[in-house]
């Protein structure tokens, strides 16, 4: 048995997750929707912005524009 | 000629051609068919340049019977990412979209290794656009999912898929690929050759496509560290068409190397706990090696940032730019990985004070990694915390945590760290979780390219890992 568990898997454990609804809809012979890119890529550009915005920078730093290493 | 010649080093295969044992013409003549006939089992090959390359050895064979020597590259084969521009001929970006686009003019690097007498035979495979959409199939390219030579079941890696596969297959002795964030690291790792990511600037880009102006860069793949220094010395330099050069020349220089004794190397105890286990004896032995070199091993963390989020957005905005007319024409669901267009149309959203923000974070990771590197000369971790996938495995498939859970987050983030701060990194071959090979990827402050080369230079000369062939071609 392998020593580790997929995030999906400790979600899944935790609480009734997508992940438990997705596996039950296949073995009713339901075909889960088709993946949303656009919808997914919102998201992760969301994530994205919301940890960026938390991220605390001082108001004189700026930007690496002159980019040499 | 013997099947050897296709694993032989640059030093190797230039010494026996000034010797005469075998003419430039011959040895390109073997390499291209070789190519030819085999690029295709790996969906390596994006154009065959034989009969170009032919002409061109013509020309070097006639300037070695004059004993007019250029170096070590002269009368090498190569090929080349097919992000590179050569004059006349196609240049697709491994993307639909692009399929019969052509340039007239000639990118710098393959310029430079024209004036040095090597000779380019083939245009090498991609993902498209260098993946910058965010990729989740290895079939995201024009030319098929990259097949690894080790076990054709695997991917190659991305998105210099073409280059690694076909070092390691002994198509090429050499390959130009590109990094934005992996690009080389991560097929050097999964196909078991050894690759460079310069420092960002050192290698001109003109000519390449663009995806993140301020994070592109043009590095070789090779069989050894030796064979990176070499070509990294043809390629790098000032170039006053790419914006972003810094304008300073590389020299290969093994022979003045720090003693390794007076190095000193940092790496992350959590590191071996997040690594699939099947790769951790591979990178425990590699550690043992570099510590046998005498260098003194210094345990660290990562500055603590949101290295993801900066990548993502920084990449995302500035490929936005790029390619505003192919996602505004809608020709960017041309694209074979649906999920790479949908990435592309929302980068165009990215709002302009987010991407400041993160330039802006940036400013402060530099600064960091100048403190983090003042207490040590080079970084050590695993190049990919696993082998090579599945090719019908999704790439986004969900993250695994290792029980126990290791007591830091590692390294993990490094190839994309590295490549927000402009670092050179080393991946070399260190071993194999069963029939796969394992990276170790070695990093260093900007500029200390021959530092990275004489210690990768010395793991190499400890172990054979960079030897080995894979099954079906040796």
């Amino acid at each position: 048995m392998s020593d580790k568990f997929t995030r999906r898997q400790l979600a899944g454990a935790v609480a009734g997750s997508a992940a438990v609804s997705f596996a039950a809809l296949k073995v009713m012979g339901q075909a889960p929707h088709a993946r949303d890119y656009d919808q997914e890529a919102r998201d992760s550009h969301e994530e994205n912005s919301s940890v960026l915005a938390a991220f605390p920078i001082p108001m004189s730093l700026e930007p690496a524009f002159q980019f040499k290493a | 000629m013997t099947d050897d010649i296709f694993f032989a080093g640059i030093a190797d295969l230039n010494a026996r051609l000034r010797k005469r044992e075998f003419s430039t013409v011959e040895l390109v003549k073997a390499f291209a068919e070789r190519l030819e006939k085999l690029g295709p089992r790996y969906n390596a090959l994006a154009l065959p340049l034989t009969r170009v390359a032919v002409k061109r050895a013509k020309l070097v064979d006639d300037e070695l019977k004059r004993e007019r020597f250029r170096g070590p590259l002269q009368g090498i084969p190569f090929g080349a990412k097919d992000l590179l521009s050569f004059a006349g001929h196609p240049t697709t970006w491994g993307a639909k979209p692009y399929a019969s686009q052509a340039f007239d003019e000639t990118a710098t690097v393959l310029l430079k290794l024209d004036k040095m007498g090597s000779v380019l035979i083939g245009k090498l495979s991609m993902v498209e656009l260098a993946g910058g959409g965010g990729y989740r199939t290895a079939a995201a390219s024009l030319f098929g999912p990259g097949l690894n030579p080790w076990d054709l079941s695997c991917w190659s890696g991305g998105s210099s898929s073409g280059s690694a596969s076909a070092v390691a297959a002994g198509l090429v002795p050499f390959a130009l690929g590109s990094e934005t964030s992996g690009s080389i690291i991560t097929p050097s790792a999964y196909c078991g050759v050894t690759g460079l990511r310069p420092t960002y600037g050192l290698v001109s880009r003109h000519g390449a496509m663009a995806l993140s102006w301020t994070m592109d860069k043009i590095g070789p793949i090779c069989h050894s560290a030796d064979d990176c220094g070499l070509v990294l010395q043809a390629i790098a330099g000032a170039d006053s068409k790419d914006p972003g050069s810094a304008e300073k020349s590389f020299y290969y220089t093994p022979q003045f190397a720090r003693q390794f004794s007076d190095l000193k190397v940092g790496f992350s105890s959590a590191d071996l706990g997040w690594a699939d286990e099947a790769t951790r004896p591979a990178f425990q032995a590699a550690m043992q090696v570099l510590r046998s070199t005498g260098a003194r091993f210094v345990d660290v963390s990562l500055p603590d940032l949101p290295y993801g989020p900066l990548a993502d957005v920084i990449i995302g905005a500035e490929e936005a730019s790029v390619f505003e007319n192919l996602i505004s024409s809608g020709r960017v669901n041309e694209l074979a990985d649906a999920s790479q267009a949908a990435g592309l149309r929302a980068n165009l959203a990215i709002p302009a004070t987010e991407y400041l923000k993160a330039m802006r974070i940036r400013s402060l990771l530099k600064q960091q990694f100048r403190e983090l590197f003042a207490g040590i000369d080079v970084l050590a971790a695993p190049a990919r915390y696993g082998t090579a996938p599945k090719v019908a495995d999704p790439l986004d498939g969900p993250d695994s945590v290792p029980l126990p859970v290791p007591p830091g987050p590692g390294m993990r983030r490094l190839i994309q760290a590295g490549n927000l701060a402009g670092l050179p990194a080393l991946s070399l071959p260190c071993g194999f979780a069963g029939n796969l090979p394992v990276g170790l990827q070695l990093v260093g402050p900007a500029f200390t390219e021959n530092t990275l080369l004489a210690l990768g230079r010395e793991f190499q000369n400890k172990t054979d890992w960079h030897k080995r062939r894979p099954p079906l071609v040796s």
